[in-house]
């Protein structure tokens, strides 16, 4: 499986998160406190594309007639491979990191 | 207030106009949902001001990213389009072949014409100021209002031009030697058609470029000549020509100054020789006094303009100012510049240095590349049409699974451009090597290697793809603007109906044009026939002829026991002097008679023959009598006129009437039938035919069909004893009748050739439509054939359509056909009648191969066991 990128994986993350609230809106505004990044709407959509395509997230049209403003929204899930390539992308962290204490980030900084 | 209220809440609605194009259809909704969201919390937090701000940065930062979303989709849309294309290529074989197969042969056809027309264009191109460049032309009011040219003017006219007008940078004489030169280098002797006398301006305004020696100097003395690349390789071989002699017709040496590159074919007259003019005053001698008189026009007059100089207004110049100079009786006379890029394709005009083509032939090429075309795309159009039914459920599922009009429009359109792009590759690589056969075939003569120059293709590529669009453009539109829901309700004809009724418009055109080409193609060939029968009439022995030069006084000295010794031989059937032959005959004379109206001036051409003469060439007489040795004054004082002259001169009874030129005043004794001494495109002209043994330049000499091959060894031998320093050179007069109208030889091949491929596509077309038509009806064949149908009543009920569809396209076809062709043989003054048979027989064959077509494949099916076609339900 590709290695997915970090902005793609704090997307997963959000939509996992969001669970079934998962639609542009949300998933930005999580995605850009992850990240500490304003994104713009039109970068989303570019990797939530990506995504669909290499199939990680599927989407599905719901109608939500309570809302103010327009009638429909795109939710997002994520599919088996998505979880699993998050699952995957937390291992690699964790294999990137292992062995390297906070302590020794603390002393270069004190430094 | 309310009004504005909801224009606030809204987005700005240029932005939102803009997301709307940037996004795909199917993710637009909820995209502009999206930002309408944000956009309505931005602006309850922090005022419609920020608000809108906020939205027009995020569409424009976003547009990059939408674009890319756009593109990547569209590539896989188009790997897919291309992928189900080449499935459908691999799947449908059989029509994937005659699309193909058609595509090819229509592309090929049509580059082809490409390049010829390409190649009839770019005549003298190559000539550095060749826009600036004009050819001298003559036009003279003779009998009655029938204007006539000729390119022949006199000598002192190009000095005239030079000297008097500085618009005039340059203007040069030409000088072509009728018959041809005989000339030798040591044990080489050569008779040479190319040579000709020239100023010496000629080679800097002709663009001839030297190898060896200096243009500058070349020509201008008497007796000098540059030659070509390839005759210093055919006199001198590996010597070099500089400085050597080149003996001119066994009596004039002439120095070698200068080599040049060979000419190009594409020039109006190609020259391997080019001599000086000043040469010749020294061959004339005594005659000399003549060349320089205004009434001698023998000479071709070359002008180069100044750039600025307009030629219409220049032409009207000479034309005043030349009235001062020349001779009371050319007062009449008018001067005419054209444009040396248009000689080419200007058409006949008497005096022309070579054969040339006309405009006509080109838009005639041009229309039949313009109907292969239109034949070949109505195939793609009426096959993919067709392959509809076939297709439905294709088509059917991509809707369901949400493809939408355009997305089918692009897929029809990727099969047709795939098809033609393989068919465009196929014809560049067959035509290719096909070139040198199509060459020989039609006549032409056009280099394999233009394929490559990038215009060409450029060209050609642009013609592929409206090739391409054509044929794709009607079967995406129809095949796209189906509904499914119809075709779910009454299965897969469903709507076959209007498409149906196209497609048999597209199939009566085709026949259309494949009939009326038809009818060309058999007409031409008639004419052209014609033409040769009416030259020539029907000579059982062929007639061979040697030009005899000038200084050839050895023949001319002893031409008498030539022609004795050479009659005692068996395999000879008759042998005649003329100074001219009666195919071409290009000198004339204004002539006095009895009973000449005041003013009345008729020039008649001129033939010096001898007795024998009529007989060999098979001309009646029909009055009077021929030339004979029992009347001694034969020699000098009868003439034999033509039926046309008697005609012009409005006499009665010609013969015995006082009739002459002003030198040699006789009586006519004979009048003989009209022949065609002049190209058919013109009326016959007076002539008159006299005794007269000087100027003798043609030996004609009728030898038995039997004794060919003993015959012309045996007069080369009598040539080689009597003059061995000239070389001896024959032609048959059937050649030179054909090199006459080669322009109309090769229209004849090509039009037959094309008009095959024409017929051959349409009824390539028709067979698919066929193939598809059985295919459907398969299960009904069956059915009918087990309720006891025979086997004849199912290939009518199948050929029924197509038959009734080729008779319509005859019906259509035949008056069109009939119309376009007078058109064309309105250019002859002589035509062949247009027989009904032509017209009959020619529908018929149509008729034929299209009932053969049909039924190739109407039989199979109608052979067929019925239990294979409805066993499956």
């Amino acid at each position: 499986m590709d290695i997915i990128t970090r902005l793609e994986e704090a997307i997963l993350i959000a939509i996992w998160k969001l669970q079934d609230k998962a639609y542009g809106v949300t998933i930005n505004r999580s995605v850009s406190e992850f990240l500490n990044k304003e994104y713009t709407l039109g970068a989303l959509y570019y990797s939530l594309d990506q995504l669909l395509r290499k199939g990680l997230v599927e989407k599905s049209l719901k109608r939500t007639p309570k809302e103010k403003v327009g009638r429909s929204r795109t939710y997002y899930q994520l599919t088996k491979d998505g979880t699993k390539a998050l699952q995957e992308a937390r291992v690699c962290q964790n294999r990137l990191w292992k062995g390297i204490a906070d302590i020794a980030f603390k002393a270069e900084e004190s430094k | 207030m309310k009004k504005t209220s909801r224009i606030s809440i809204s987005p700005p609605s240029l932005a939102h106009w803009l997301l709307i194009r940037m996004t795909r259809a199917e993710e637009q909704e909820s995209v502009v949902n999206d930002f309408a969201e944000i956009y309505a919390q931005i602006k309850e937090e922090n005022g419609s001001c920020q608000a809108r701000r906020w939205y027009w940065a995020q569409v424009l930062k976003s547009i990059p990213m939408f674009l890319k979303i756009q593109m990547s989709w569209g590539a896989t849309m188009i790997k897919n389009y291309f992928k189900i294309a080449f499935r459908i290529i691999k799947r449908k074989k059989v029509f994937s072949f005659i699309n193909i197969a058609g595509l090819t042969i229509g592309i090929m056809c049509s580059l082809f014409i490409l390049l010829l027309i390409h190649y009839e264009f770019s005549y003298d191109r190559h000539i550095e100021n060749a826009e600036n460049i004009y050819r001298v032309i003559i036009q003279w009011p003779i009998e009655f209002m029938n204007m006539d040219k000729i390119t022949w003017t006199a000598a002192p006219l190009a000095p005239f031009l030079k000297e008097q007008f500085p618009e005039v940078e340059k203007a040069v004489r030409v000088d072509d030697v009728e018959g041809g030169v005989s000339l030798s280098y040591g044990k080489h002797v050569f008779a040479e058609d190319k040579f000709f006398f020239v100023d010496p301006d000629f080679l800097t305004m002709f663009s001839v470029s030297f190898t060896k020696g200096q243009p500058e100097t070349a020509l201008n003395q008497p007796l000098s000549v540059v030659i070509s690349e390839n005759a210093a390789r055919k006199y001198f071989s590996n010597e070099n020509p500089l400085g050597k002699n080149l003996r001119y017709n066994n009596k004039f040496d002439f120095q070698v100054t200068g080599i040049f590159k060979n000419v190009p074919k594409n020039t109006h007259f190609t020259y391997d020789f080019l001599a000086s003019f000043q040469s010749i005053y020294t061959l004339q001698g005594e005659d000399a006094i003549y060349i320089d008189r205004w009434n001698s026009m023998n000479y071709q007059t070359y002008v180069q303009l100044r750039e600025e100089t307009n030629p219409l207004e220049f032409q009207k110049v000479i034309e005043q100012n030349i009235l001062k100079i020349t001779p009371e009786h050319m007062s009449d006379y008018h001067y005419f510049l054209q444009p040396l890029t248009k000689i080419h394709l200007g058409g006949f005009i008497p005096g022309e240095l070579a054969q040339n083509s006309q405009m006509k032939y080109i838009t005639i090429f041009a229309g039949i590349a313009l109907l292969i075309i239109l034949i070949t795309c109505f195939n793609y159009i009426n096959l993919s049409t067709a392959c509809f039914s076939v297709r439905a459920g294709e088509i059917n599922t991509r809707k369901v699974v949400g493809a939408n009009r355009k997305n089918l429009i692009q897929q029809f359109m990727t099969e047709a451009f795939l098809n033609t792009m393989i068919a465009f590759v196929l014809s560049l690589i067959l035509l290719y090597f096909a070139m040198p056969l199509i060459n020989a075939m039609i006549g032409t003569d056009i280099e394999p290697a233009l394929l490559k120059e990038a215009n060409i293709l450029a060209s050609v590529l642009v013609l592929v793809c409206v090739i391409g669009f054509l044929s794709a453009y009607y079967p995406a539109l129809h095949l796209s603007s189906y509904r499914s829901v119809s075709h779910l309700k009454s299965g897969p004809f469903a709507g076959d109906k209007r498409s149906g009724l196209s497609r048999n418009i597209l199939v009566v055109v085709q026949f259309v044009i494949s009939i009326a080409l038809i009818v060309s193609a058999v007409t031409v060939h008639c004419q052209v026939g014609f033409i040769m029968e009416q030259n020539l009439g029907h000579l059982e022995d062929p007639i061979v002829t040697l030009p005899v030069v000038e200084e050839n006084e050895e023949i001319k000295g002893s031409i008498d026991v030539f022609c004795n010794d050479l009659k005692k031989e068996s395999a000879i059937k008759g042998i005649s002097v003329s100074s001219w032959l009666p195919t071409n005959i290009r000198s004339g004379d204004y002539a006095v008679w009895d009973g000449q109206e005041q003013g009345q001036r008729i020039l008649f051409h001129n033939l010096r023959a001898d007795y024998d003469f009529l007989d060999l060439y098979d001309i009646p007489l029909i009055e009077g009598r021929n030339f004979s040795k029992d009347f001694p004054s034969d020699k000098t004082q009868a003439y034999i006129v033509n039926e046309t002259a008697v005609r012009m001169m409005n006499m009665e009874e010609p013969i015995g009437k006082r009739f002459g030129y002003p030198y040699r005043e006789g009586v006519i004794i004979g009048v003989v039938k009209d022949f065609h001494f002049v190209p058919m495109h013109q009326r016959v002209k007076p002539l008159a035919i006299r005794w007269d043994p000087q100027g003798m330049n043609f030996i004609s000499i009728k030898i038995d069909a039997q004794h060919m091959t003993r015959a012309i060894p045996l007069i080369e031998n009598k040539w080689k004893d009597l003059s061995p320093g000239f070389a001896f050179k024959y032609s048959f007069i059937d050649e030179e009748v054909e090199a006459l109208y080669r322009s109309e030889r090769r229209l004849n091949r090509a039009v037959t050739l094309f008009t095959y491929i024409a017929l051959f596509l349409a009824c390539l077309g028709l067979f698919g439509l066929v193939l598809f038509s059985v295919e459907k009806r398969v299960k009904e064949i069956g059915v009918r054939k087990v309720l006891g149908a025979g086997t004849m009543d199912i290939v009518a009920l199948l050929s029924k359509d197509f038959i009734r569809l080729v008779l319509l396209a005859n019906l259509i076809a035949l008056p069109l056909a009939y119309f376009l062709i007078n058109k064309w043989l309105q250019s002859f003054a002589y035509r062949v009648e247009l027989s009904v048979w032509i017209f009959i027989l020619s529908g018929l064959a149509v008729l034929v191969v299209a009932l053969l077509t049909v039924s190739f494949q109407t039989i199979k099916a109608a052979t067929a066991n019925p239990v294979d076609s409805i066993r499956y339900e």
